[in-house]
This record gives C-alpha cells, structure tokens and sequence, in this order.
C-alpha cells in the first residue's frame, strides 16, 4: 500500500490586524531541514527589519527533521513564538524543538489557540523596527 | 483516555526499542493518525533516536579526525626525529639506518655501500662574518646542490653544524667517485645569497664499503679520509686508507699539544726571501712559521695549520706569527736602510677576528715599524667567502699603509673582476700555474696573460714556486718583476736571512 504523499512546506504565511506573524503548518507535514528554512526566510522578507511576536500553527505534524529544529534554532524576526498543537505528539515535538534547540526568542507551547494568542500579545511591545 | 494493551503500535514500539537497543540508530517508526499518547511516545523515541545517531556521527567524526591528527603528528614526529630540521635532510640516525640495511643487503650479495663525508671548508667564517641566517640559507643551499648530484638510492645527510654525508648504496667506486667529484664541482661554484656571492667549498672523504663493514666504522673511515681531505689543503676528495687512522690520531695530538706549543716558544720562523727577477735583489721575505716539535723534529705549516684552525688555536697561533715578525723586522729595518717588505700569512679565520687590525696598528706601533714595511698575505679562497667584516678590516689596513697580497692565486676560482673590488695590492701567483714553463708553450701563454691581466688592474705581481732558471728566464720575458722560490732561496732561519741581507748590502755597496 503507497503512503498518502505528505507535505513538508508550509501551508501559509501573514501578519494579522494586530501585528502578529500566522505561520500555519498543514496537518500531517513533515517539515524537513530546507522546508523550514524557507518558511525561515520568508518571516524574515515580510518582517522586513521589524521584529513580531509570531504564532506557529503545528497541529498534526507527523515529524520535524533534525536539521529544521536547528533552523528554528536562529535568530529571526520573530520577537517571541507561540507554538500552537493539538496533540500529545505535537506537545512532544513542540518540547523536543525547545529542549534541544536553544530557542533565540520566548518560545512557549499552547493547545488553547487563545492563551498562545494572550502571549504573543504580552509581546507586541518587544517590537522593534 | 486509556490505550487499549493490544494496540499493534506497542509490539512494534518495543520492535523499535528493541532496533535502537541492538544498535541500528536508523530505526524510525512512523507515527498512526491518531496522534495519541502512542503516537507521542513513537515521536518521543523518533526524536530521541535523531539525537542519538547525531551524538554518534559527531563523536565517530571526532574521533576519526582526532585519529587522523594523532596520525600526522606521529609520522611529523618520527620526520623530526629522522630528519634535520634545517634542510630537510636524512639525519644522523636516519642515515645510520639506512648503512646498516645496505651492509645488510651487501651480506646478502650486493655491492657493499660507499660514504662519502663532506665538511665545508670556510663555514666558520662565513657564519662569524655574515651572520647565522645567511649561514643557514648556505647549509639549506649545499644540502640542495648534493641531492642534485645523487642518485636515487643514494640518501644526503647532514651530520650536523657543515658536516654532511651521503650513502651510496650498491655502488661500485666509479659510481661512488663520480658523486664526490660531481659533490665538489657543485660547491666550487659561488652560492648567491642576496646580493652577495658567497663561496663555501668542501673537502670530501670516501669509503668504499666492504663486506662485513659496521656502519659506524664505514661512517668513522668515511670521516677520516674528510680529515684527511682537510689536511692536504682542503677543497679536494680523499679517498680511505688504513693508514689515515694513524694520521688522525696525530692530528688529534698536535691539537692537544699546540697549546703547549705556542706557550713555550716551540714555534719558529722561517724566512724565503722575495726577489726582483731583472736585479736577483732580495726586496722582502716571506715569513713561515715552522714548530720545533721536542719529539717529531721541525714540523712544517701543513702539517699543522689546519689542526689549529680546526681546534680554535689558530687566533693565538697567529698573534705569535704577527707578534715575532714585526719584532725581527724592527731589527732588520735598523740593520739594513734599503726597502724591504716583510710578508706574513694571515688565515682567514684571522682575518675574522674582530679585533684583527687594531692588534696589527698596535704591534706596528709599539715596534716602531712603518706599516708599509708590512705585507699581509691572506689566501684566495679565504678572500672569497664574501665576509664582510674581514674585507672591511682589510681596508682598513691597507689605509694604514700596510699591504695586502692575494695569496696562492689561481688555486681557487676568483676571476680578475672579483680581484678589483678587494683591498689589495698585490697578487702572489701559485706555483702550480708556472710548474711546466719551461716546456710547455701554452703554458707560457696562459701565464703571460694571466701577469697582464694582473697589471691591468694596477696590481703587483709576485710568482711563486719558481725552481730553476729557465722558469725565472721565461718569467723575466713574459715581463714579470718578482718571484720567490728554491731556486733563489728555500725559506732559512732569522740568522741565515741576515747573512743573505747583510751579503746583499755588502755587494751594493761594493
């Protein structure tokens, strides 16, 4: 039996009315080393020299290859990331990517959409252009 | 919410567990849809299991380039250990080495190997005058120049300081003579440092090899015939004999004992009288020094001035020279008005010596004797180690009157060109130019040009070796003024000199 193919991009990529970054990443991604560090660089473009609280929409992703954490590892101009799951794996990868990586911003995981949105709003001062 | 036990993912959790345990970290499992508990543990592990083969990679990483830098440095270590820092060269120990495998081959039927041990002959001076750094750059040069000359199987050395060796293995003694012939043809040329030519020369001992040969004896034979080179006036190739042991431990003799020597007068000088060749008039002398040995008998300057250079007596050796010359010739200067130049030998390492002219001014002036009574006579090759200092001191006699000679020209390789940037005034020509004179008509050509050449630059001339009289006929029609040799006089005591003055004054004025 073939394996369904998954994606390894993100799915989409704004900023809200209220200054935010909404990074969603589709459900069942496996977000591979370079699939990250496009997403990585596309924050970067549209930030444009400002830095933003960010929220990371990572519910159902099936992995997150080792060489992607490393990249979520870097500086970018994200002031703090909200990482948003659903599932005890999403908290799992969610905590393996804080753990391992020396995160360069406040990082938190949420399963509550709206608490992970009350912390990046905590976080909207941090900007800096 | 409760798994339930008979979940399939379990038994395949622990498969995984179970892979990763036995040590295949490539192990994954993919996580279910449901993304459950389950599901996180399998992640959990998935993740655990990435970091686990990373830690693995970097530390097999680690340890293979650490493995590879240990490796380097080992093999850097036994380079250093087997190789001279300076040249690159095969040291000591790499070259006894490699003599015991070529005795060991010859025992198996090859020809047994030949040393050849070669010492620069004016390194010492080179090093004093110039300094350590062109001194290195000379060692680097002439380590180059006798790897050009080898053959491959043939491994170049340095023994340490200007000693080096070269280990020709299976080779018969044309193959081994051909090498040292080609080894002092490639140092008789200049080696250029800078903007400065500087010319080192070698003398070269070889031992041919026998069967049943220890390394350390063909390298001592090899040392010896070096020595021996040495002794019989440097820049030639000497090959072993039994009997140079014997002459060895003579040298090492007469070194102990020139202290002694030189402390207790054993030391004497002799006097060959310098003539011009249209009047037979005695105009100066040359002042050799003999050792009234209280064993051996009257010891001639070859048979032991090298010693004394080798064994640092020479400065001491030197002074005496200078010391009892400008006495005796205080007193013929009082004794007889007419002009007369004495004529002393100074060596190069002399001629280094820091405080060379001022000890020179000095005896002149305690003796009262007018500096141009004084000639210096320094060697041809030791004038060609491009030393500064030396020349510098050179001048600066020569300032003071005093004259400086060339000696032995046409033994070494200065050409006339070279002869006009020195401060001299007069050439001494060897004798081995005029040998056949007589006889031999190109011969006659060849020195004819040679006493022009000489003219042509405003230097003097002075023929040595001159032993009969159609040498001295030929040397008066090819228009030279001024000879020494047997014919006129073999070089005789201070008190025969004077009956030979005293006759000529007599004759004068009679």
């Amino acid at each position: 039996m073939s394996q369904p193919e998954t994606s390894s991009e993100y799915e989409s990529l704004t900023i809200n009315d209220e200054g935010l970054l909404m990074l969603v990443w589709p459900g069942g991604v496996k977000i591979t080393g370079p699939a990250a560090r496009r997403a990585f660089e596309e924050v970067n473009r549209i930030c444009a020299g400002t830095r933003r609280p960010m929220l990371v929409d990572m519910a159902t992703t099936k992995s997150v290859a080792r060489e992607a954490r490393a990249v979520f590892g870097e500086p970018c101009a994200a002031s703090r990331i909200a990482l948003l799951g659903r599932s005890p794996v999403d908290r799992v990868i969610a905590n393996f990517t804080l753990g391992v990586s020396t995160v360069p911003c406040p990082t938190k995981f949420f399963t509550d959409r709206a608490q992970a949105m009350a912390f990046l709003r905590e976080g909207l001062d941090d900007r800096t252009s | 919410m409760t798994e339930p036990v008979d979940d399939k993912r379990l038994e395949q959790l622990v498969d995984l567990i179970v892979q990763l345990a036995a040590g295949d970290l490539s192990a994954r499992l993919e996580p279910s849809e449901a993304a459950d508990s389950v599901d996180a543990v399998i992640t959990g592990i998935n993740l655990l299991a990435d970091e686990l083969d990373h830690i693995y990679r970097t530390l097999e990483d680690r340890v293979a380039e650490r493995t590879y830098a240990l490796n380097q440095a080992r093999i850097e270590l036994e380079r250093m250990a087997l190789n001279d820092a300076l040249t690159g060269l095969a040291n000591r120990t790499l070259l006894g080495d490699r003599i015991r495998q070529a005795t060991a081959r010859a025992d198996r039927g090859a020809r047994p190997p030949s040393v050849l041990v070669l010492d620069l002959d004016e390194f010492k001076t080179i090093n004093d005058g110039l300094g350590h750094g062109v001194g290195d750059e000379i060692l680097i040069e002439v380590g180059r120049r006798l790897t050009s000359v080898v053959r491959e199987t043939d491994t170049v050395a340095r023994l340490g300081g200007d000693e080096f060796a070269i280990l020709m293995p299976d080779a018969t003694e044309d193959d081994a003579l051909r090498v040292a012939e080609r080894a002092l043809s490639e140092l008789q040329t200049p080696i250029t440092v800078g903007d400065r030519a500087v010319w080192a020369g070698a003398s070269i001992g070889l031992c041919f090899g026998l069967r049943g040969q220890t390394a350390d004896n063909l390298l001592r034979d090899a040392d010896t015939a070096m020595y021996a080179a040495k002794a019989s006036g440097r820049g030639n190739i000497q090959v072993f004999r039994p009997e140079m042991h014997h002459a060895a431990r003579e040298r090492l003799q007469i070194a102990s004992e020139l202290g002694t020597a030189i402390a207790n007068t054993q030391l004497e000088l002799y006097y060959q009288p310098i003539v011009e060749l249209d009047s037979g008039r005695i105009i100066g002398a040359e002042a050799l020094v003999r050792w009234a040995h209280p064993e051996r008998g009257l010891l001639l300057p070859a048979e032991f001035i090298a010693v004394a250079e080798d064994s640092g007596h020479i400065i001491e050796l030197g002074h005496w020279v200078v010391q009892a010359s400008i006495a005796q010739l205080k007193n013929w200067t009082a004794e007889f008005p007419q002009p007369f130049q004495l004529h002393v030998n100074l060596s190069p390492v002399e001629v280094r010596w820091p405080g060379v002219a001022q000890f020179i001014r000095d005896t002149l002036r305690e003796r009262g004797v007018l500096p141009g009574r004084l000639a210096l006579e320094i060697s041809e090759t030791g004038l060609m180690t491009g030393d500064v200092a030396g020349i510098e001191a050179l001048m600066e006699l020569r300032d003071l009157g005093v004259g400086i000679e060339i000696d032995d020209f046409g033994t070494g390789y200065s050409s006339i060109s070279y002869l006009r940037r020195l401060p001299i005034d007069t050439v001494k020509v060897d004798q081995s130019l005029i040998s056949d004179i007589a006889n031999d008509r190109q011969q006659v050509t060849f020195v004819g040009a040679i006493l022009r050449l000489i003219e042509s630059v405003g230097l003097r001339s002075i023929v040595e070796g001159i032993e009969t009289i159609d040498q001295m006929d030929q040397l008066r029609r090819l228009g030279c003024l001024y000879g020494q040799g047997h014919f006129f006089s073999k070089a005789v005591p201070a008190a025969e000199m004077t009956r030979l003055l005293t006759i000529q004054q007599l004759t004068s004025r009679g």
